[in-house]
C-alpha cells in the first residue's frame, strides 16, 4: 500500500492526544504510506451554518472560507482518514465533530436508497478507507458500543469502501496501545 | 407534584434563527404543553450560549435553576451538531466539579434531514449517556424524521414527552422513547428531495455547477 494517509486528530490543547498520533504517523510509515496530521483545535473551524449552501450554492464547496475547506480537500484526497478523537458520550470530540459537521461538501444532496434506508449519493468517484480511534480513560463498554456504531453510521454516509474502529484505554501499557494502533492500521489499509 | 413553580429550560441546538428552525418549533410544541400547565418557560440557542464565557455561565446557571431541559437539535453527520457536544460538556463538568444533586429531568427531540426517524438512534443513544453521566434524570426521547415536518404522529409523541416531562417523581420508569411514523414513503421523499435540491440550485443559479467535484 502506498497512498495518502489523513489522520483528523480531534483532540485539544489539554488533551492533544500526541502519543497516539506519533503511533499512528509509525503505522502509516511502516506501511508505505504518507501521513498528515491535522490537528483540529489549532485550527480555524466555524460551526456547520447550517444553511445547505455547499449543495445548491456553491456545489462542493462549503461558503466558509476557513480551514474546513483544507480538511474536506485532504479527505476527498486521501486513501485512508484516521478520527482520532476522545470518546465523549459515545461519539466525538467537538473539535473533531466540527470538522465533520462540514464535510457534507464532499456527498451529494441527492437521495438514495442504500440498505434499506435512504441516504445521500456520491458526489465523488471514490471515497477514503475509515479508521476511528476512539480514546478512553478506561473503556466504558456502552460509550465503546455507541462510538463502534457511530463510526460506521458514518462509513455509509460516506461511501467509505472500508472501515475498522478501535478503541485505546489511554491507561494501558505504551507499548500494547502502540501495537494495537499497529494492527488497527494494518487493518483498514490491508487490500 | 405541584406544577407551580417549575421551569422548563428549552435547549436549541440549531445554528438557524429560532423562527426559521425546525429544532426550534418541535421544542416549542413541547414547551406550549408544559406552559399550559403552569410550567415557566425559557429558551436558550446553543449558538448565542457559547459566544461568551459569560453567556456560558449564563445557560449554566439557566440549567440548575430549571425542573426540566429539553434538548432539540438536527442530525448532523449521524450526531449532535458540534456545539451541542461542546455545551453537554460544559454541563456535565459543571455538575460534576459542583457536585449538584438537583434533580432536573433530561430529554431529546432531533430531527433528522432523511426520512426514517430511526436514523437518529445512535445520537439518542449518546444522549441518553449524557444524561446519566451529567446526573440528569432521563425523560425521554422523541426522534423525527423528515426534517422535523410536524405531522400527527409527532405532535402525538411530543405531547407525551410533555406529560412525561410533568409527571414529576421517578420518571424512568414512565420514560417515552417514541419514533414518529415517516411522514411519507421513502421513494416519494427521495424523488420530491430530489426534486427540491435541484430547484433550489436553479434558484442560485448555481445548477450547472450542481455535480461539480472541486478537490478533484
Amino acid at each position: 500500500m502506498n497512498e495518502k494517509v489523513l489522520v483528523l486528530n480531534g483532540g485539544s490543547a489539554a488533551e492533544p492526544l500526541c502519543e497516539l498520533e506519533r503511533h499512528l504517523m509509525e503505522a502509516s510509515s511502516s506501511c508505505g504510506c504518507n501521513a498528515r496530521v491535522m490537528r483540529l483545535w489549532e485550527m480555524s473551524i466555524a460551526p456547520c451554518l447550517g444553511c445547505f449552501g455547499c449543495w445548491t450554492k456553491t456545489p462542493g464547496m462549503c461558503v466558509i472560507d476557513d480551514d474546513a475547506r483544507d480538511v474536506t480537500q485532504e479527505m476527498i484526497r486521501s486513501g485512508v482518514v484516521v478520527f482520532l478523537t476522545p470518546v465523549v458520550f459515545g461519539g466525538y470530540s467537538p473539535e473533531l465533530k466540527g470538522a465533520l459537521d462540514r464535510s457534507i461538501v464532499l456527498i451529494s444532496p441527492l437521495f438514495e436508497r442504500i440498505h434499506g434506508e435512504i441516504h445521500h449519493k456520491k458526489r465523488y468517484a471514490e471515497y477514503p478507507r475509515l479508521l476511528g480511534i476512539g480514546v478512553q480513560q478506561g473503556i466504558n463498554k456502552e460509550e465503546a458500543a455507541i462510538f463502534d456504531t457511530l463510526v460506521h453510521r458514518n462509513a455509509i454516509n460516506f461511501h467509505s469502501p472500508k472501515t475498522v474502529v478501535q478503541i485505546i484505554d489511554q491507561r494501558s501499557d505504551p507499548a500494547l496501545i502502540n501495537s494495537t494502533v499497529e494492527r488497527a492500521f494494518r487493518e483498514v489499509s490491508a487490500e | 407534584m405541584s406544577a407551580a413553580g417549575n421551569r422548563l429550560l428549552i435547549l436549541v441546538g440549531s445554528p438557524k434563527p429560532l423562527e426559521r428552525s425546525a429544532s426550534a418549533r418541535l421544542g416549542k410544541i413541547v414547551g406550549e404543553a408544559l406552559s399550559a400547565r403552569g410550567w415557566e418557560l425559557r429558551t436558550v440557542r446553543i449558538p448565542d450560549a457559547l459566544k461568551s464565557e459569560a453567556s456560558i455561565e449564563s445557560m449554566l446557571s439557566e440549567v440548575e435553576r430549571a425542573d426540566g431541559v429539553v434538548l432539540t437539535a438536527p442530525l448532523y453527520v449521524d450526531s449532535l451538531p458540534a456545539p451541542v457536544i461542546r455545551v453537554l460538556g460544559a454541563i456535565a463538568n459543571q455538575r460534576a466539579d459542583s457536585g449538584s444533586s438537583k434533580m432536573i429531568r433530561f430529554a431529546s427531540i432531533l430531527n433528522c434531514g432523511f426520512t426514517e426517524a430511526a436514523q437518529n438512534h445512535t445520537a439518542q443513544r449518546l444522549l441518553k449517556r449524557f444524561a446519566e453521566k451529567a446526573g440528569l434524570v432521563w425523560a425521554g426521547a422523541i426522534s423525527a424524521g423528515s426534517a422535523g415536518a410536524v405531522t400527527k404522529s409527532v405532535r402525538v409523541s411530543l405531547n407525551l414527552l410533555a406529560d412525561a416531562m410533568a409527571a414529576g417523581g421517578d420518571l424512568s420508569t414512565q420514560a417515552v422513547e417514541r419514533e414518529a411514523k415517516n411522514a411519507v414513503p421513502g421513494w416519494t421523499y427521495r424523488v420530491i428531495g430530489n426534486w427540491m435540491w435541484k430547484r433550489q440550485a436553479k434558484k442560485n443559479g448555481a445548477l450547472d455547477q450542481f455535480y461539480a467535484r472541486p478537490y478533484t
